[in-house]
């Protein structure tokens, strides 16, 4: 800004106001905070558990004495007083950090997910089932320019969660309609998750094969959503 | 008081454009990646639209936007879609390039925050990228701007060097946060160090099968371990461009940082680890929006002095005359 009006000489200190609120915010929102994990079912999950308890045992051996339940109170509870906190502070900067795209929320691969779910889907056809979708399946890859995009990619990782059982739930009633429509001499589908316990890198090496449990199977008869 | 007149000093520094205009460059290109892998891919009603339109969901949720422009509607969602890819294309060639950032901002909040579940932490930072673009004069060279008001399509007109600078914190502040949010026992040294090993083995993000990487589980250590440092010690980088900025300061440290250039270290690691995350993993645009702002780590003056080292050919060795032979005449 040039010239030698009041504006023109305030300026610099209007850019230099702007830059301190700016780096305050992004620094501040970037602060590691439980956003969105702040459920008791998500907390519950074995692979959420097997951090806690391992964190848990850390400080028991630092002499901190808590047993595992006293530990993920007391965690639970700090948790809820920060984001509180964290919600008082950044609540009145709404529209810089919402309207303007200023927010900071980097949990990328804060955990690796030792106990993955991976989505089948499956059709009857003369009486026989046949899987038509399995995740980085090259043998069933129906519909995989939609399921293997990374944004359904995103949200099939959140499906795989309970707290997210009624979305899985639609996106599973879609996932029918649509199959009933290719497949049009189907009878019946199934949709479900097959979890199970990823390998160490020994066992994987020694051709152990893990074992799947099923969770989440919707069974659809097709011939109703024709 | 002092502390402020600095300050305000320093925000006052002019530069060339050229660092914001690569900077602008390669998100426009991340951007427009991000808008039309979503636009025409199948994915896109799937998960924007409601059932009646080809979604998954009964009602198809809304950003602040779409609420305030009537819903969400195929018509609509479109609408958006041309106007993101547009003002992505203006903001590529260097056209009025505060307003397509903005325009651009606002089209992809207005898209992706329908479904926020859909996406990640990519869309994070390609909104911050260009909300820093609607402050930066990003056009001033290696644009359609700069060639219709000099002739040219460079230019080393000054532009305040700050939006630079914010450009480059952002970048710090993501690699920071996500590594002090790695606090699982398979990230952290004393660990067993195996998160990538088994983060690859997620079948969410794996673009294949990847169990053969077992008997790699040692290189994979050290790359977890070296992926936390990288992430956890980008603070550091500040203090290099500190000690780059001021030389005449001294210190052993910046004595270290005349004679080694760490900036082009710090981004040798981050491309690296970068390329590997988009060759074995689904991620989306992540990896593209990451590297367009490493730019921001260099100066301007930097990127003509690498042309002209990269340009110089050796000199070519006179050949070795044959014994005996007459020296060449002159």
């Amino acid at each position: 800004m040039s010239g030698t009006g009041p504006l023109a000489r305030a300026w610099p200190h209007l850019r230099a106001a702007f830059v301190v609120f700016h780096v305050a915010v992004v620094v501040g929102m970037s602060v590691p905070a439980p956003e969105g994990g702040m459920n008791r079912s998500a907390w519950e999950d074995p692979t959420v558990q097997a951090e806690l308890k391992a964190w848990a045992a850390r400080f028991r051996a630092l002499g901190m004495a808590a047993d595992d339940t006293t530990f993920q109170s007391h965690l639970w509870d700090f948790a809820a007083a920060f984001m509180d906190a964290r919600r008082a502070v950044f609540a009145p900067l709404g529209f810089y950090t919402e309207r303007l795209g200023v927010r900071q929320s980097w949990r990328m691969f804060v955990a690796p997910q030792r106990v993955p779910a991976r989505l089948n889907v499956e059709i009857e056809e003369d009486g026989e089932w046949s899987i038509i979708f399995r995740e980085v399946d090259p043998e069933a890859t129906w519909m995989e320019p939609v399921l293997a995009h990374d944004r359904m990619r995103s949200l099939l990782f959140r499906f795989s969660w309970k707290s997210y059982r009624k979305a899985y739930g639609h996106l599973a009633d879609h996932l029918a309609r649509r199959a009933a429509a290719d497949f049009p001499e189907a009878t019946r589908a199934r949709i479900y998750w097959e979890r199970y316990r990823t390998l160490s890198p020994e066992a994987t090496a020694a051709g152990v094969v893990p074992s799947t449990k099923v969770e989440g199977l919707r069974e659809y008869r097709l011939g109703d959503l024709r | 008081m002092k502390l402020w007149s600095r300050l305000v000093r320093a925000l006052s520094t002019a530069e060339a454009g050229t660092s914001l205009a690569l900077v602008r460059i390669g998100v426009a290109l991340a951007v427009l990646y991000a808008f039309l892998t979503v636009w025409l891919s199948p994915v896109m009603p799937v998960i924007l639209l409601d059932a009646a339109n080809g979604g998954y969901r009964p009602q198809a949720g809304g950003s602040w936007w779409t609420d305030h422009l009537g819903g969400v509607t195929p018509a609509l969602v479109h609408a958006l879609f041309a106007l993101g890819v547009g003002s992505a294309a203006a903001l590529l060639l260097g056209v009025a390039s505060r307003l397509a950032a903005l325009l651009s901002q606002q089209a992809f909040l207005a898209l992706f925050w329908i479904n926020p579940g859909a996406g990640g932490s990519y869309d994070t930072l390609i909104v911050n990228a260009l909300w820093l673009l609607v402050l930066a004069e990003s056009d001033a060279t290696l644009s359609l701007r700069c060639r219709a008001q000099t002739g040219a399509w460079s230019s080393a007109r000054p532009v305040s060097a700050w939006p630079r600078w914010l450009l480059t914190l952002q970048l710090v502040v993501m690699y920071t946060s996500t590594g002090w949010q790695k606090l699982s026992v398979h990230w952290v040294p004393g660990g067993d160090l195996h998160a990538l090993y088994y983060i690859l083995q997620q079948p969410t993000w794996q673009r294949a099968d990847m169990a053969w990487l077992a008997p790699a589980a040692p290189l994979l250590q050290a790359s977890t371990l070296g992926v936390w440092l990288f992430e956890v010690g980008s603070p550091l980088l500040l203090w290099v461009l500190w000690a780059r900025a001021t030389p005449a300061r001294g210190g052993a440290w910046r004595r270290l940082n005349a004679r080694v250039d760490l900036r082009l270290a710090y981004a040798a690691v981050g491309l690296g680890m970068h390329i590997v995350i988009h060759a074995a993993m689904e991620v989306g645009p992540f990896s593209l929006i990451s590297v367009a702002l490493y730019p921001a780590l260099f100066r301007p003056d930097d990127w003509p002095s690498w042309g002209r080292a990269l340009l110089r050919r050796p000199t070519p060795a006179a050949p070795i005359p044959p014994a005996g032979a007459s020296p060449p005449p002159g």
